[in-house]
């Protein structure tokens, strides 16, 4: 009883009352602060397509570049079942004032990108030629012109690719896929064994044939299916299989040492020139032996051998159309009298 | 003997989560719990990626730890680099981990009164939440996921206008949270739900490697915060612990940790420093084994990176497991009945989003590619450290 | 006709959440506060399927889930309406990506009536998202069957 008397103590009071009576929503459940981040709004004039928004993007999908034919415009449409409003496209936003907008942080404005990056631009220095054409096209100001060397600054970066599709040359700004460096290496290093076994096969069968003029330059195409089968096993995406491949084969140039034994008076010069000890001299069955794990291609046994023993071909290549074109040139080093 | 199944869903649970009570009459002699209900391989989506789209994911490993998940990846990530972040940053990363801390006590203690069907304390403490939630979001941008730490620093700034809010609200809450917590103490109901059920003695507690407010409930007094450099050198930080060992003591410990909490922040607010709230930092390849004072107890991240901030290798470890080890084994063994049962699993404060990351798949066809924990130790040589070695030194 | 009337101003919902990060469900969890206090409009929360009339689902739907959801559904009493609430449940979100393991959107596995983006969106959000689209979708289900 006296519990009962006490509820209607507490309950009757004039602030309690007062209180029922004006009852209202408490303005908190409307009011939202400044600092909220909503979905992002696009101003789609100020955007220059450089796609970092994508890039940064931990949703993948959520945002997309979209063509508008009529205006001609290229700007980002945010798709707001997938967006997860974290915020990060409007921070990396490297225009000025930004294209996305929300909350306060459009206001982040820092002088380093912390974008995360699947690729990195590189200037190659020995293919540059300087035509400056990279700097103007670059919207954001990361490519300068210092001490005659073009300079990539990769904190200001966003990896738009501009600047690939303004260079006249070839290869002379690289991509690096950065994700698996090391998957990229295994590539590397199993195409280029793969390719020098494929000369040495061939060149056998070729000298094999009558009419075979050493002095001519020889062509030949390896076949990239079997390759690329393998590859995939090692990095899914074949995008990055293939511009891998590009930048080995542009830059590539192999020496390709053959030995012919038929030539050779076991005169024992060369045995003592190789610099890896890779030639030796079999005193059981008197023949000079050579063992290619061991050759640098240095060409030093070519240059040294009076009968021409070993023969030296410079290789070149050059991917078109899921092939590897291959060019051998007989070298025009000096030969020692 | 009989078994009763809780779960996946039900009033009682607050995740899907099942429970497989082994029964005599009322008493619970045994439990076993069934994961799997909540796995999205978050570990897995992680590797290979940058740093900053990993910060993202781990904030949503759980939303209720949102972070602290990401603040022991980005403080492992700066021991990496042997980057020391200003003493400005450093405070504004303390009010940030304490406001969160307070947020996930006030939900946890709510639920637990929710589970023994006190709804009038329960809601009280929801609603006081929401005071902690509007600070949380003025700082951040969002009431949940803050996205709000970052590698070098934090996004964006406390302005004096927010110290003002962020004092006037935590008066309220402090005052809430002692009338409510006198109400806990005094309750005649409130203490027969509580008092002596559930109990777990402090070998046990270190024998299940229980962590956080569960192994301090039980006398066990450690605190990852205890070897952080921020609280070891500003703040002389004492953890809060209780030798009952029961559900009572849990809850009063979240409690008391409240109020420790709200006494950081003041103590930061004071002496807030001036100088950046963000440098620029990179990340080399390298290993690391980080442990950070999670709410809910000890939260491991074992890392490995790789050249332009990319996370090769990542383990995360949290508190909720063994929490759930400790819970079924030893403190189920106290339950006088069976509506108590829910009540002891929920002073745990489980939080089942945490726990599932690992999944075993048996069927045809589908290999587990997961690397543990154990292969992660075995590659780099480092030390197995154990969330309980710490605490056996302080035996 | 008393049935409908009735229904649109006591919805009882129930939470299903099939694997996201907790934030959605402790936004609806935070609905029972003074201060949303979603009682005041008829919403009543409990986690029983067989006496509600509306399903909040939120999380990417997990391995587990992609068959004891659509039993989950069949047990809801007729007329029933289910709110996908979140990024994970629209589309997966963060968790849909290369070599995941969730089976997100949910409306691949059941019938979702209305959505509430966000991750995770504002209890006021899901609050009047509930009230505008569930009575009509309760009223709508009637007609189709």
């Amino acid at each position: 009883m006296s519990s009962a008397i006490w509820y209607l103590y507490e309950i009757a009071r004039k602030k309690w009352v007062d209180r029922f009576v004006e009852a209202k929503t408490e303005p908190e459940i409307a009011e939202i602060p400044s600092r909220f981040r909503d979905f992002p709004e696009v101003q789609k004039e100020l955007c220059i397509s450089c796609g970092a928004c994508i890039f940064s993007c931990p949703s993948p999908g959520a945002i997309k570049l979209v063509r508008d034919e009529e205006e001609e415009l290229i700007f980002p449409v945010i798709d707001v079942t997938k967006c997860i409003r974290c915020g990060f496209c409007v921070e990396v936003c490297p225009t000025e004032p930004k294209t996305l907008v929300t909350g306060e942080n459009y206001l982040i404005m820092e002088e380093y990108q912390i974008l995360p990056k699947e690729k990195v631009y590189i200037a190659d220095e020995y293919l540059c030629i300087k035509c400056k054409k990279c700097v103007e096209a670059c919207n954001i100001g990361a490519i300068s012109f210092h001490n005659n060397m073009i300079v990539i600054d990769q904190s200001k970066c966003v990896s738009c690719g501009d600047c690939i599709n303004a260079c006249p040359v070839k290869g002379a700004i690289k991509e690096i896929f950065i994700l698996n460096i090391d998957e990229q290496k295994e590539i590397i290093k199993t195409i280029t064994k793969d390719l020098e076994n494929y000369i040495n096969v061939e060149i056998e069968k070729m000298r094999k044939e009558p009419g075979f003029d050493p002095e001519k330059i020889i062509k030949m195409e390896y076949p990239l299916e079997e390759f690329m089968e393998m590859g995939r096993s090692i990095i899914p995406n074949e995008e990055i299989i293939i511009s891998t491949l590009e930048k080995v084969t542009d830059r590539l140039k192999m020496n390709i040492i053959i030995w012919d034994e038929k030539l050779c008076n076991n005169c024992r010069l060369c045995v003592n020139e190789c610099p890896m000890g890779a030639i030796s001299y079999d005193e059981e069955q008197g023949k000079v032996r050579r063992d290619p794990r061991e050759c640098l291609r240095c060409s030093i046994c070519h240059q040294t051998c009076p009968f021409g023993v070993p023969e030296l071909y410079v290789a070149r290549f050059l991917l078109k159309d899921e092939k590897i074109l291959i060019t051998l040139k007989p070298s025009r080093l000096l030969i020692r009298d | 003997m009989s078994y009763i199944p809780i779960g996946p869903i039900h009033p009682g649970l607050k995740e899907p989560l099942r429970l497989k009570l082994k029964t005599e009459g009322e008493n619970v002699v045994d439990a076993e719990v069934d994961l799997g209900y909540f796995y999205r391989g978050a570990e897995q989506l992680a590797k290979g990626k940058p740093w900053q789209k990993v910060a993202y994911l781990t904030e949503r490993v759980c939303g209720i730890c949102s972070n602290a998940h990401p603040i022991t990846l980005i403080e492992g990530l700066e021991k990496i680099a042997e980057f020391v972040p200003s003493t400005r940053i450093q405070f504004l990363r303390v009010i940030m981990a304490e406001l969160n801390r307070i947020h996930s006590h006030l939900l946890a203690n709510s639920i637990y009164f929710l589970a023994i069907e006190h709804e009038t304390l329960g809601i009280y403490l929801l609603n006081t939440r929401e005071k902690i939630l509007d600070l949380l979001e003025m700082i951040s941008g969002n009431r949940i996921l803050y996205s709000w730490n970052i590698v070098g620093g934090v996004r964006m700034d406390i302005k004096e206008s927010h110290l003002k809010k962020i004092l006037k609200n935590l008066d309220e809450v402090e005052s809430e949270v002692f009338r409510n917590r006198k109400m806990f103490k005094t309750g005649p109901f409130l203490g027969l739900r509580s008092r002596d059920i559930g109990k777990m003695s402090k070998e046990d507690a270190i024998g299940a490697r229980a962590v956080g407010p569960v192994a301090r409930g039980s006398g066990v007094k450690f605190d990852w915060r205890m070897k952080h450099s921020t609280y070891i050198d500003y703040f002389d930080f004492e953890p809060i612990y209780r030798n009952e060992g029961d559900n009572y003591a849990r809850i009063m410990n979240r409690f008391d940790e409240i109020l420790q909490s709200i006494n950081i922040i003041r103590m930061a607010i004071d002496e807030l420093p001036n100088g950046p709230i963000r440098e620029e930092c990179e990340i080399p390849p390298g290993t690391i084994d980080y442990r950070y004072e999670a709410p809910r107890g000890e939260l491991a991240y074992i890392f490995e990176t790789a050249q332009y901030g990319i996370i090769r290798n990542i383990t995360i470890r949290t508190p909720t497991i063994m929490n759930l080890e400790a819970c079924v084994k030893h403190m189920f063994k106290d339950s006088p009945t069976i509506a108590d049962a829910i009540a002891i699993y929920q002073t745990i404060d489980p939080c089942i989003a945490c726990t599932e990351r690992v999944i075993v798949l048996n069927e045809k066809g589908e290999k587990t590619e997961f690397k543990g924990l154990q292969n992660v130790v075995k590659k780099y040589g480092t030390s197995p450290k154990t969330g309980m070695t710490s605490q056996g030194n302080n035996k | 006709m008393l049935k409908d009337f009735i229904r649109k101003r006591s919805i009882h919902i129930c939470l299903v959440c099939t694997g996201g990060c907790n934030g959605c469900d402790i936004e609806v969890a935070a609905l029972l506060s003074q201060r949303y206090d979603l009682e005041q409009y008829g919403i009543f929360l409990h986690n029983n399927p067989r006496e509600c009339d509306a399903l909040l689902v939120t999380g990417t739907v997990a391995k587990q889930w992609q068959e004891k959801l659509v039993e989950f559904y069949d047990k809801v009493p007729e007329p029933k309406a289910v709110v996908a609430i979140g990024a994970c449940a629209l589309s997966g979100g963060i968790f849909q990506q290369e070599g995941d393991k969730v089976s997100a959107p949910v409306s691949d596995i059941i019938p979702v009536d209305a959505e509430v983006p966000g991750c995770p969106p504002r209890p006021a959000e899901i609050a009047s998202a509930v009230l505008k689209y569930v009575p009509p979708a309760l009223a709508s289900y009637r007609r189709k069957s």
